[in-house]
């Protein structure tokens, strides 16, 4: 033997170690695509969960690719169908847009893994309800979220006004608050083109005015929407709050980003809003806020909306299921909560104590909110209601802004897409 | 002839009023084009913050850094290089066949000649949107999409109408005498094509070239549809994702506007003269 | 067999006719392919109701057209393409008119001024939708800002989310981005003309105007024809501005019948009735250019 054999044989040795180790050692890819967050901070917790699992799984590497959320719906059924669609996608649940994917068969049922991990005792009813479609489950929720009153309370302090105890003490506030000076008693922005902080705030107050089980039917399909309460519903947030003189002058221009903001930088004393917005209370926001139940309407029965953010699906030709479900899995573990709270989001986990996880005490305020609520829950309907229902629930309500409609003809045009809907069997049923 | 002694007329005044309307019109006109493109530098160039407090004003520091940030964050090397990788083959691809098939129909004699060419003009007036919904499945079931062929051959195909309107009134206008000299030479058609024909053609050429790049460059909803992955997006869809993105980041959101308009106005102003001939030599066509 | 193979290329006609079927081949067959073949599966699903995944299409004949007549929202996104075209092609024309009779004789910085208004041309629709995106920004957009600045606060509009305003503004930068070119043509145009009779004219003591209506717009004729034809296509055809900016909101205030397809038959997911709005466009654009050829046809005596 001599040296230039050995030399060849080490060096024929030396690739097929480094193929071997490279084989054994070749990261699993899981793409993801993920909401766009509003901020850094949210984003930041993001990359975190991700650098910790990775740490734990390193035989897994998460891409993450971040996109607005119209601009995932508009690409992500014909991405699944080209074959070309993530992994794990954090998508919108309910008959009008995960629905979709699941019916057209692009989603994986994720049955065994509900059982194989244990998420119906770890993750709250609605995750498993809202993602169900044609009997089988294909999605774990996220964001638990409910809609309430946002308060300033440095400003409610100067001012040394009271918090409003009925729907009634909260409008006439506007009124107070403008004589006083506030060009924007209430934030808020309408200018996007859905205008859906306004169709949000009527779920508000749908969930205040019609009992709740009214509601689940009429999303169900068995119950009309031109029922004279609905209208009245819809003629409460049209004269009473949009059309008072509870907003800026110029809301109706503003962006919804925009808007908001005009609560953090302390424009404004209220803001009617979902508890998606906590994300929002970085560092830079300098103020206290309280976050409360809207108060109820004189001889009504309160409502709190508690609805899922969006929910994690995987997809059916996932090349990685086990991996991905993996991944799923850490993103509901205990493990990630005091990240989901630094970001301003409250994960769908069942029965967690919040005591020991420190937060803003707004937020404290939500977590105690949905500890002690007894009282009805209410429906946020966009997620529930079918595609079309929605296109025309949102058309209808810009062409109520600017005055080209009636509410009684926005009824009308709702009951007739649910009903068109119930015919395509398009809609989902909440009442059994 | 002019003689040592000419008189200049004094001009009326109202000569000059005219002439200050005219160049003021001229230069208004000039502002209405011009002012957006510095807003969107000016707005690259500041933070959000900068850009809060004096939306009107020039950028305090000049922060070039934003675009380097812009470029990394937004993956716009990908997206550029992928931008070349559609529009090198989809050019080519037209101008070879456009050449070919416009030849054909202009000089070679068929049976159904002229029923060919106004098969293809009616291709001129289908809008995309009439065969997007299917040629999605198409191409799903050829097995491109997910490739840069998913945008390659459908782009091509809907360019080659107006390529082999344009060719073949070019080829048209040509002499005979060439050809048939060459003829007489021994040439077969398609060395007639090839040695005498092609040659002649470098301007009408070099005009569809920079039509079908522009229109390739700048695609939108053919790549939106057919190309699904991020890694294959082209520069003009990508801009897309990354401004809805960050919808409120002006600051970041223009600066990639920035980046994306650069390349091809850097282009222009070199190369105004082709641009502009090779643009409105479609629509001065015919 | 062989005979008749040996026959057929003896034969010098048909070796010519086979070679001309030849250039065209290649291109015939992606057009085919790519073009026709889609073009009538288009029409096929406009046949049938389908949500593009399950495996049986459900053959409904002509109902998603009798459907389409009676949607508003057709008729709607009609109207704001008709509005599209005649603003759209009103605007540009008449500027690219002006500037080019301005620039007629010769001005000084010719060269700089066409460089500038041919710029926007250059951008892809879509650049230019978020540059105007951000121009009408209701609270940091140089728009409303420089209004509010100057008193005008009424002005001060919500632009891209006012439905009232929406349209007209989404036109004005669409004229921002296509003025360029129909001044670059019709300044091609003008060299054409005839300065005699210009000079005739002014010697019969016509004015500005007169010169205009008789002398230059009739010179022009012929290139004014084209250019109205190529823009009332863009007109029809137009979705890229408008999705990238108002994605056809606020509601349907700005859906024009190219967004409103793209809606009905990629996110809604209805496959056949997003086709039967395809083929209503389609043949639209059809009639559109037809009406056109023969206009020119019959003008080019």
């Amino acid at each position: 033997m001599n040296y230039k054999t050995v030399l060849r044989l080490f060096a024929i040795l030396l690739v097929f170690a480094f193929l071997g180790s490279a084989a054994a050692q070749d990261p699993v890819q899981v793409l993801f695509w993920d909401q766009v967050y509003g901020n850094a901070t949210q984003e930041a917790g993001m990359a975190q969960i991700i650098a910790n699992f990775e740490e734990a799984n390193p035989d897994i590497e998460i891409v993450l690719e971040v996109m607005a959320f119209d601009v995932m719906r508009d690409i992500a059924k014909t991405s699944f169908e080209a074959g070309e669609g993530p992994d794990i996608i954090y998508y919108d649940a309910g008959p009008a847009y995960a629905g979709i994917l699941a019916n057209a068969g692009l989603l994986l049922p994720l049955d065994a893994a509900y059982e194989a991990n244990n998420w119906d005792e770890r993750l709250i009813p609605i995750s498993r309800e809202w993602t169900t479609f044609g009997g089988h489950v294909y999605g774990v929720g996220h964001e638990l979220e409910a809609q309430g009153l946002y308060w300033n309370k440095r400003i409610f302090a100067e001012e040394e006004l009271e918090l409003p105890a009925t729907f009634a003490d909260l409008v006439a506030l506007c009124g107070i608050f403008r004589e006083r000076g506030y060009e924007a008693p209430m934030a808020g922005g309408f200018g996007d083109p859905f205008a859906f902080p306004y169709v949000h705030n009527w779920y508000n107050i749908l969930a205040n005015y019609v009992p709740a089980e009214t509601v689940a039917a009429a999303i169900s399909g068995e119950h009309p929407w031109t029922d004279p309460e609905i209208v009245a519903s819809l003629d409460i947030i049209k004269d009473q709050v949009q059309g008072s003189d509870c907003y800026h002058e110029d809301a109706y221009a503003l962006g919804f980003l925009d808007g908001n903001n005009m609560l953090y930088t302390g424009e404004s004393p209220m803001m009617l809003m979902s508890t998606w917005a906590m994300g929002f209370f970085t560092d830079e926001v300098k103020d206290e806020f309280g976050f409360m139940i809207m108060p109820p309407i004189e001889g009504r029965p309160q409502g709190m909306i508690q609805l899922m953010g969006s929910a994690w699906f995987i997809a059916a030709d996932t090349e990685h299921p086990e991996e991905t479900i993996r991944f799923l899995d850490y993103l509901v573990s205990a493990d990630t909560i005091q990240l989901w709270l630094d970001a301003g989001t409250l994960p769908a986990q069942a029965n967690v104590d919040y005591s020991p996880y420190e937060m803003r005490p707004v937020y404290r305020d939500f977590t105690n909110l949905v500890a002690t609520w007894d009282g009805q829950v209410a429906y946020h309907l966009d997620v529930l209601t079918p595609a079309n229902f929605n296109e025309a629930m949102w058309e209808t309500f810009a062409d109520l802004i600017g005055d080209r409609t009636t509410t009684q003809e926005v009824a009308e045009r709702m009951d007739a897409e649910m009903q068109k809907a119930v015919e395509e069997g398009r809609h989902v049923d909440i009442t059994g | 002839m002019a003689n040592a002694m000419t008189i200049r007329p004094r001009r009326p005044a109202g000569y000059w009023i005219a002439k200050a309307a005219q160049y003021g019109l001229l230069i208004l006109f000039a502002l209405y084009v011009l002012v957006p493109f510095m807003w969107v530098i000016f707005t690259a160039l500041k933070s959000n913050f900068e850009i809060a407090q004096d939306p009107l004003g020039l950028p305090p520091s000049w922060r070039f850094e934003n675009i380097v940030t812009a470029w990394n964050v937004g993956k716009f090397g990908r997206y550029f290089i992928n931008s070349v990788i559609v529009t090198v083959p989809i050019v080519l691809l037209v101008v070879s066949l456009s050449c070919l098939a416009g030849y054909g129909l202009a000089r070679l004699r068929m049976p159904g000649r002229m029923l060919i060419f106004y098969f293809f003009l009616i291709g001129l007036m289908v809008p995309f949107t009439a065969i997007m919904i299917p040629l999605f499945y198409i191409l799903r079931d050829i097995g491109v999409l997910g490739t840069y062929w998913a945008m390659i051959l459908p782009q091509t195909a809907i360019s080659l109408p107006f390529g082999i309107f344009f060719m073949r009134a070019f080829f048209s206008g040509l002499p005979y005498d060439l050809t048939d000299a060459a003829k007489i030479d021994g040439c077969n058609d398609f060395d007639v094509f090839r040695r005498v024909m092609l040659p002649l053609a470098g301007p009408a050429v070099a005009a569809l070239v920079v039509f079908n790049f522009m229109g390739s460059w700048n695609a939108f909803l053919l790549p939106l549809i057919y190309l699904q992955s991020d890694k294959l997006r082209p520069v003009m869809t990508g801009m897309m994702f990354f401004t809805t993105r960050w919808g409120v980041d002006y600051s970041m959101s223009m600066a990639g506007t920035l980046i994306v308009m650069a390349p091809i106005m850097a282009v222009y102003l070199v190369f105004q003269r082709q641009f502009i001939q090779g643009l409105t030599a479609g629509a001065v066509q015919g | 067999m062989t005979d008749s193979i040996r026959h057929f290329f003896a034969n010098r006609k048909l070796r010519d006719y086979a070679t001309g079927y030849a250039f065209v081949l290649p291109a015939m067959a992606m057009y085919v392919f790519f073009v026709v073949y889609p073009f009538f599966y288009t029409i096929y699903l406009s046949l049938t109701k389908w949500d593009g995944a399950k495996p049986v299409k459900e053959f409904v004949g002509l109902l998603n057209y009798q459907e389409l007549a009676a949607d508003p929202r057709l008729w709607s996104a009609l109207s704001h393409n008709l509005i599209w075209i005649v603003l759209g092609t009103l605007a540009p024309v008449a500027i690219g008119l002006f500037l080019g009779v301005l620039l007629w004789r010769g001005v000084r910085g010719m060269v700089f001024f066409r460089t500038v208004y041919f710029l926007p041309v250059v951008l892809a629709p879509v650049a230019v939708g978020i540059i105007w995106k951000w121009m009408y920004n209701p609270r940091f957009g140089p728009i409303n800002v420089t209004l509010k600045a100057l008193g005008l606060d009424f002005l001060a509009k919500g632009w891209m989310g006012d439905p009232y305003v929406a349209l007209p503004a989404l036109i004005f930068a669409g004229v921002w981005g296509y003025f360029g070119f129909c001044f670059v043509i019709i300044m091609a145009g003008l060299q054409n003309i005839d300065m005699e009779q210009i000079d005739a004219a002014l010697v019969d003591g016509a004015n500005g105007p007169q010169r205009l209506w008789y002398i230059i717009i009739p010179g022009l004729r012929h290139v004014l024809t084209m250019i109205i034809a190529f823009t009332l296509i863009l007109g029809v055809n137009v979705f890229d501005i408008v999705w990238i900016t108002t994605r056809g909101g606020p509601g349907r205030a700005t859906h024009v019948i190219g967004t409103f397809t793209y809606v009905q038959a990629f996110r809604e997911s209805y496959v056949g009735y997003g086709s039967a709005l395809a083929i209503v466009m389609g043949t639209v654009s059809l009639v559109v250019s037809f009406i056109f050829i023969s206009i020119r046809e019959r003008g080019s005596d």
